[in-house]
């Protein structure tokens, strides 16, 4: 597990070291111009608070990321309580994928690197529906018909590639895991089998899995999530290498519900209290919104990994 | 009127020009070359019966992502770099009408067309194209974030021709009544519109959906009054409104 991150601490280091050199007004400056002041999220209908208030449609407000609700306690109410000039801008979407349609993660990536102020703060959240929308496998393998961990990859890839080009230096880009969709199953089941399930049915929600009777293939998918979010760390990685000195790249995923319970959006169970009771499968203002928020406060810079486990997916 | 070889020289330059994986979009800027009768012949997927001028090209550089699944179930994943919309391939189907996904890989394709020889595509790699699509392909194009552009001229060709494309039944959804679409005929006004089965449609042009509303919709996006029809529109559990700018 990673030790916690101290990064006011550093700075003071630095502004130490660069003081005794005769440099400290120059680098009171360079560190201030890194300190969050615009934040833009990738994402979409967690990242849009879709249902979170158990009412059909986008509720950006109860959102983890870009909320104002101060139950959810947002990221972006955590940034403006140390940072209050702070400013957001989210190109979220609804029913987006980390790979395909129009709204990948590259296109929303484009489209913050379109945006008149730049932020320099990011929060990524895709891959639901990267599952989701695909159709059932085959006989021996329920996650046949899913993209492969190399299109995941580099779906992911090209999205950090566009952000560490045109991100002003000093950035953060945080990339969040995606969630176990197979247990968001289990989590509606346990919350009203009967209703739940006849929503799914009617809605088409992630019949990959809602649909699935067989709990062992579900769990092929559930597999696959796991790949996918490792494949996410090792791209968070390589971003971070190629980006060096310039965009800070992090993520939650630390390891799977079997190696790490807890420590991650993709390494936690939703249980039937963190889903909203409109679809079954979206989370809930007060907990799962909640508990994501706190989640990428933890795995962003002023936050500790250790403490997601102990603090936030509890 | 370009001749026949000033086009085939300007496809031989712009066609499968691979470049690497990362950075800014690699398209030689240039004025677009017309379509020849010769290359509607040589097409794998011509619009029937449709003649050289309803065709245009389109100069783009595509990323192969990945690809995924065996046999039957064999895909390919593409992007536009330009835009970064994304799109999966089955094997043997086309990418624009003139270039056709003949062989699918372990993260590399095979892209055959025309008079273009055989080229193959590892993953991560950017690939530039000339594609060759109908003005049907063009009709309807999604923008992102639920905002699409429709040319009505083109939409009321292939209504025509194509129809609606789908039928609906009534439902009801977290107390909203709407429709859900049954399956979506490939090339119909529905299907270049973007709607797919199982979609739930809750209003079309701000009245409450109800089976006869897909006809409606279908005609509004011929209307050449640059207009905005929008939908409420139900897919996968999520909710959203989406805009179609007609022109």
């Amino acid at each position: 597990m990673r030790a916690p991150r101290t990064r006011p601490r550093r700075r003071h280091s630095l502004q130490a070291v660069l003081t005794a050199a005769g440099l400290s007004l120059v680098a009171i400056a360079a560190a201030d111009a890194a300190d969050p002041q615009k934040l833009a999220g990738i994402g979409d209908s967690i990242s849009q608070g879709f249902s979170a208030n158990s009412w059909p449609g986008d509720h950006p407000s109860y959102a983890f990321g870009q909320g104002t609700d101060a139950g959810v306690n947002s990221l972006y109410l955590r940034y403006k309580a140390k940072f209050p000039a702070l400013t957001k801008e989210f190109v979220t979407v609804s029913g987006a994928e980390m790979v395909g349609g129009s709204n990948s993660a590259a296109a929303q990536a484009a489209r913050i690197c379109a945006q008149g102020s730049r932020p320099n703060r990011v929060v990524i959240e895709l891959g639901g529906n990267d599952v989701c929308n695909r159709g059932s496998g085959t006989a021996t393998d329920a996650a046949a018909n899913l993209y492969s961990v190399t299109t995941y990859r580099n779906g992911l890839k090209a999205a950090l590639d566009l952000l560490g080009g045109c991100l002003p230096s000093g950035s953060q880009v945080l990339v969040l895991s995606m969630p176990r969709v197979d247990y968001l199953y289990e989590a509606g089941n346990a919350k009203n089998a009967l209703l739940c399930n006849t929503v799914w049915s009617l809605a088409g929600v992630c019949s990959v899995v809602t649909s699935e009777g067989n709990a062992t293939r579900r769990r092929q998918i559930g597999a696959r999530v796991d790949a996918y979010n490792d494949g996410l760390r090792t791209e968070v990685a390589a971003a971070e290498s190629r980006y060096t000195g310039k965009v800070h790249f992090i993520t939650d995923w630390q390891g799977s519900l079997t190696s790490s319970p807890n420590t991650s959006v993709g390494a936690y169970k939703f249980s039937a209290a963190d889903i909203n009771t409109v679809d079954c499968f979206h989370p809930y203002k007060d907990t799962g919104q909640k508990k994501l928020a706190c989640d990428a406060w933890e795995a962003s810079e002023y936050g500790n990994l250790a403490n997601i486990g102990s603090t936030c997916l509890r | 009127m370009k001749t026949t070889t000033q086009i085939l020289l300007g496809a031989a330059l712009l066609t499968f020009s691979a470049c690497s994986g990362a950075g800014e979009p690699n398209v030689t800027p240039a004025s677009p070359l017309p379509v020849t009768a010769g290359e509607v012949r040589a097409m794998a997927a011509p619009e029937p019966g449709a003649p050289p001028a309803e065709y245009q090209e389109r100069r783009v550089t595509l990323r192969l992502l990945g690809t995924q699944g065996q046999g039957a179930l064999a895909s390919a994943t593409l992007a536009d770099t330009a835009t970064w919309h994304t799109r999966t391939y089955k094997l043997g189907e086309t990418v624009g009408r003139n270039l056709k996904l003949a062989a699918i890989e372990e993260s590399q394709i095979e892209l055959t067309g025309g008079e273009v020889p055989v080229r193959k595509v590892r993953a991560g790699e950017d690939v530039q194209l000339r594609l060759i699509e109908h003005e049907f392909d063009t009709a309807a194009i999604d923008k992102g974030e639920h905002q699409w552009t429709v040319r009505a001229a083109a939409m009321a060709r292939l209504l025509g021709r194509y129809g609606v494309g789908a039928t609906a039944t009534p439902i009801e959804y977290a107390g909203l009544a709407g429709v859900k679409l049954g399956p979506v005929q490939p090339g119909s006004a529905l299907g270049r519109l973007g709607l797919q089965q199982g979609d739930l449609l809750f209003e079309v042009g701000g009245q409450p959906a109800t089976p006869a509303s897909l006809e409606a919709l279908a005609v509004e996006t011929t209307h050449s009054r640059r207009q905005v029809v929008t939908v409420k529109l139900g897919r996968g559990g999520a909710l959203f409104e989406r805009a179609y700018v007609v022109e």
